[in-house]
């Protein structure tokens, strides 16, 4: 099977809505309201905070609002120039990865986004804003994604334990389950 | 808001050099501000997307239901290619502001064929250096 | 399974709470052993440093002669006393120094002595604040022992800061990923290179010089006062030296010396000393090499002996440091955000010599530098643990959590050897015509191998295509590979074709240039493997260049 074949490719697996049992928008929204603008989407790795970030995003966009999306990358302290500009005077800021920032960049980051509307961030753990929400997965929702991107997909429950509810790991090694096996050589 | 529109081209395969020749027509509810074609290419695969486009071909006024041809020439690189972890894409898209939104893949390579890089007889050997963390005893 | 090849590289490791905590349980024990001897040490500095600011007194010296003590590792030091006057009252006192220096080196204390012979009328430094005088200030340069320390305390806090905060990322991508990797370990290499440079010119290169300059000195016959073998504990366990004392005249002038050979200092086993000792007994005559500018200065044997060698080792420490700060400070830029042919043509058409992608001395210094910085800390750890064992207690804990750690080394010194055996091993030059390649070409690989070739059973030459494909989503970054193509390009076993050779080979038609993106590649290399028996096997790859035909 070909890379732009494989049911589990990267732009799939990013294709997919965010899901959950008891999730609605304007529940999150109302959160969010209540918190006074300012929340975090809290969890562990691969559970789907950039996902419902992302699409978070994006219907606030749709909404017309000017909503900006930064990421902080991984061991970055502060923001760089470029997105210190971006975000200031932003209506909405959506940041991922925000637990990245050491002290001095999160209270730059605070004092750039204090005219913002909302300003929703992801962190690994809380404490940053108020929890928002909590992002869990499960073994039927991975069983849910893998039989949205492949009808005929394997049964879940033990990879799910694997990789400790680590969605984007778990669909990654579905990837390479769907990888043509090379012949032997001469 | 609603919107249909579509791609056309001659044909599906394009070697290096070839035109690109097709038509787009789209229809919308509303008035569309800007029209624009693109080719460009993408990457499918276990790797996040790369995306670059290549040539754009935009249209003056464009009304909310129209039918325009366009006209690239095919590039030289990179060439439409699939392995197991990357595949690289060519594809033609319209873009409609507002509204959206449509693409339609192509094959950009020699001979109008996209590379595969399963080719079984391409691998002649097995991996030289998989004992070569170990020294070897007695050979 | 084939030869499916996909190498997980994850670029951003995991931590998680315990890893932390374990790691800054790590590093604290080098902030506190750091901090500790930091402050022993700039303790008697600033004791010395005080005396600068003492006032002056009049002293008249009533003996002075050196003190050997036997039971100590460095037995002379300086017996002295002496009177002086203290606001309209005398008084007396026996400190040369603040703190008492002990030697190893006879004459060095004789030195001291003959500064201040008994009835020599001198000054002296009196503390105003309570009853004490020196007659010399002593010597500051000890203070810079305290970069030592430092050193541990700049490794115990950064490995600590190192662990709660993460590590930096390259904004620019996977493309320069590697390139800024090195981010500040290079100053590691700064400081090894500090540390081999004082080991150098502090202990090595002046006992070079006296070994060199001893072989012109004046043969003279003396008489061995005293002769022992001296034990000399430290944490590496307990090394010896020989002390022997003997007296000579040289130009009517009586002088002692203790100092045997050049070099100075102590080493394992105690039979050689003891042999060494047995020669020299006490009463016996012998002949010794007076330096004749200054016959204070003596030795029992001249030359250079077969510690010279040890100066490899501040030269490994600077070597290395060297290596490790250099490839650190030539970080190249990315070979370009998107390349879709490969380099620019400046080589088609033409030939081009290929350049290794990793080179085995880089690879071999940064290993040594690792073994050497890793198990040079274990090791402390290690002999404390192993006296405990012998002196009959049982520290389990202790021992258990070392035992990680032990590993890590071992493994280490396994890769430092591995490595060292490969540098050994020849060195390909590689010229490939045309210098870049595309499909459907012919082209020719040459090869000449530099150095002990003869060694090799075979040779192959591949030509590897790869897939990598990195994936980014929150903080995670991970990059997989894949050998999709691997051509043969020669395989030879006859000597003389090993050496040196050439081979050619069509590239099939349909293969995929280069590709170079953010995200995702096609690599093109050429390996170069050949089996050695008994011996690391030669592995190069070499970057190569594959564009369209067009």
């Amino acid at each position: 099977m070909r890379a732009r074949d494989n049911p589990f490719r990267s732009e799939r697996v990013e294709g997919l809505a965010f899901r959950n049992p008891g999730f609605s928008w304007s529940g999150l929204e109302a959160s969010l309201a209540a918190a006074g603008g300012r929340g975090a989407i809290v969890g562990p790795e691969g559970h789907g905070k950039t996902t419902l970030l992302l699409e978070w995003h994006a219907r606030s966009q749709a909404a017309g609002r000017e909503a900006v999306h930064l990421r902080v990358g991984r061991g970055q302290r502060r923001l760089d120039a470029a997105q210190k500009r971006r975000i200031a005077g932003a209506v909405a800021v959506f940041a991922d990865s925000a637990e990245q920032l050491g002290w001095t960049g999160w209270r730059e980051f605070v004092a750039l986004t204090r005219r913002a509307r909302s300003v929703v961030v992801t962190t690994h753990r809380p404490g940053r804003f108020a929890t928002v929400y909590l992002c869990r997965t499960s073994p039927a929702l991975l069983q849910e994604l893998v039989e949205e991107l492949h009808p005929s997909g394997p049964e879940c429950r033990l990879l799910w334990h694997r990789h400790r509810g680590n969605l984007r790991n778990a669909l990654r090694e579905l990837y390479d389950k769907m990888s043509p096996e090379i012949p032997a050589t001469k | 808001m609603t919107m249909n529109a579509e791609i056309t081209v001659s044909k599906t395969e394009f070697a290096p050099g070839e035109m690109i020749n097709g038509n787009v027509s789209w229809h919308s509810s509303e008035d569309v501000l800007m029209a624009e074609v693109r080719l460009f290419w993408q990457t499918r695969g276990k790797g996040t997307t790369d995306v670059a486009v290549a040539a754009t071909e935009t249209f003056a006024n464009p009304r909310p239901t129209d039918e325009r041809a366009f006209s690239f020439t095919a590039p030289p690189a990179p060439p439409s290619f699939s392995g197991q972890l990357i595949s690289l894409v060519w594809g033609v898209e319209l873009v409609l502001v507002p509204g959206g939104s449509v693409h339609r893949d192509i094959v950009i390579a020699p001979g109008g064929r996209e590379i595969p890089l399963d080719n079984p007889e391409w691998l002649e050997a097995a991996d030289p250096s998989a004992g070569a963390g170990r020294l070897r005893f007695g050979s | 399974m084939g030869l499916t090849f996909q190498r997980r590289d994850r670029s951003a490791g995991q931590a998680g709470l315990v890893g932390r905590l374990v790691g800054t349980l790590f590093f604290g024990v080098f902030l506190l052993a750091g901090l500790v001897f930091l402050w022993l040490i700039g303790r008697e500095a600033l004791r010395t440093l005080e005396t600068y600011w003492w006032p002056k007194a009049p002293a008249v010296i009533l003996s002075s002669e050196v003190v050997d003590d036997p039971d100590e590792e460095n037995p002379y030091s300086v017996g002295v006393q002496y009177r002086y006057t203290w606001n309209g009252s005398g008084q007396v006192s026996d400190q040369l120094q603040r703190s008492r220096q002990r030697f190893s080196d006879f004459s060095r204390a004789a030195g001291l002595v003959a500064l201040y012979p008994a009835g020599c009328e001198t000054e002296c430094f009196v503390n105003p604040k309570r009853p004490e005088a020196v007659l010399c200030h002593g010597e500051l340069w000890i203070g810079l022992f305290a970069l030592i320390p430092a050193i541990f305390v700049l490794v115990g806090a950064g490995g600590i800061y190192g662990c709660w905060a993460a590590g930096k990322e390259s904004k620019a991508g996977p493309l320069s990923d590697g390139n800024k990797r090195g981010g500040k370990a290079h100053w590691f290499g700064l400081l090894f290179v500090v540390v081999g440079l004082a080991v150098l010119l502090i202990w090595y290169l002046p006992a070079v010089v006296t070994g060199l300059v001893s072989l012109s000195w004046v043969e003279t016959p003396c008489t061995i006062e005293s002769s022992r073998v001296v034990e000399v504990d430290s944490d590496d366990g307990k090394t010896y030296r020989v002390d022997i004392l003997y007296r000579y005249e040289f130009a009517g002038v009586g002088y002692r010396s203790n100092r045997y050979k050049s070099f100075r200092g102590s080493s394992g086993g105690r039979s050689s000393k003891e042999a060494v000792v047995d020669q020299y007994r006490p009463g016996s005559q012998a002949l010794c090499f007076v330096d004749p500018a200054a016959p204070r200065n003596a030795v029992l044997v001249r030359g250079l002996g077969w510690e010279a060698a040890f100066g490899l080792l501040p030269l490994a420490f600077i070597g290395v440091g060297l290596g490790v700060f250099l490839s650190g400070c030539s970080r190249k830029g990315p070979v370009a955000t998107l390349v879709v042919n490969g380099p620019p043509d400046l080589f088609a058409g033409g030939s081009r010599e290929l350049k290794p992608r990793v080179s085995p001395f880089g690879r071999f210094g940064v290993l040594v530098f690792a073994a050497v910085f890793w198990n040079g800390i274990v090791s402390v750890f290690l002999f404390q643990v192993a006296g405990e064992w012998r002196q009959g207690h049982q520290p389990w804990m202790l021992t258990l959590f070392l035992v990680p750690f032990v590993l890590v080394g071992l493994a280490i010194l396994i890769g430092v050897i591995y490595s060292l055996l490969a540098l050994a091993n020849p060195r390909p030059v590689v010229r490939l015509t045309p210098g870049v390649l595309t499909p459907g070409c012919s082209f020719e690989v040459e090869w000449t191998l530099r150095g002990s070739a003869g060694r090799l059973k075979n040779l192959n030459v591949f030509l590897e295509g790869r897939e990598e494909a990195t994936y980014r989503r929150g903080t995670d970054t991970s990059t997989d590979r894949h050998v999709f193509a691997r051509f043969v390009v020669a395989g030879v076993d006859n000597p003389l074709e090993i050496a040196q050779g050439s081979a050619r080979r069509n590239l099939p038609p349909c293969v995929p240039p280069g590709f170079v993106a953010e995200n995702n590649k096609i690599l093109w290399s050429l390996r170069i493997h050949g089996s050695i028996a008994f011996w690391p096997d030669l592995c190069e790859e070499f970057e190569v260049s594959v564009a369209t035909g067009q």
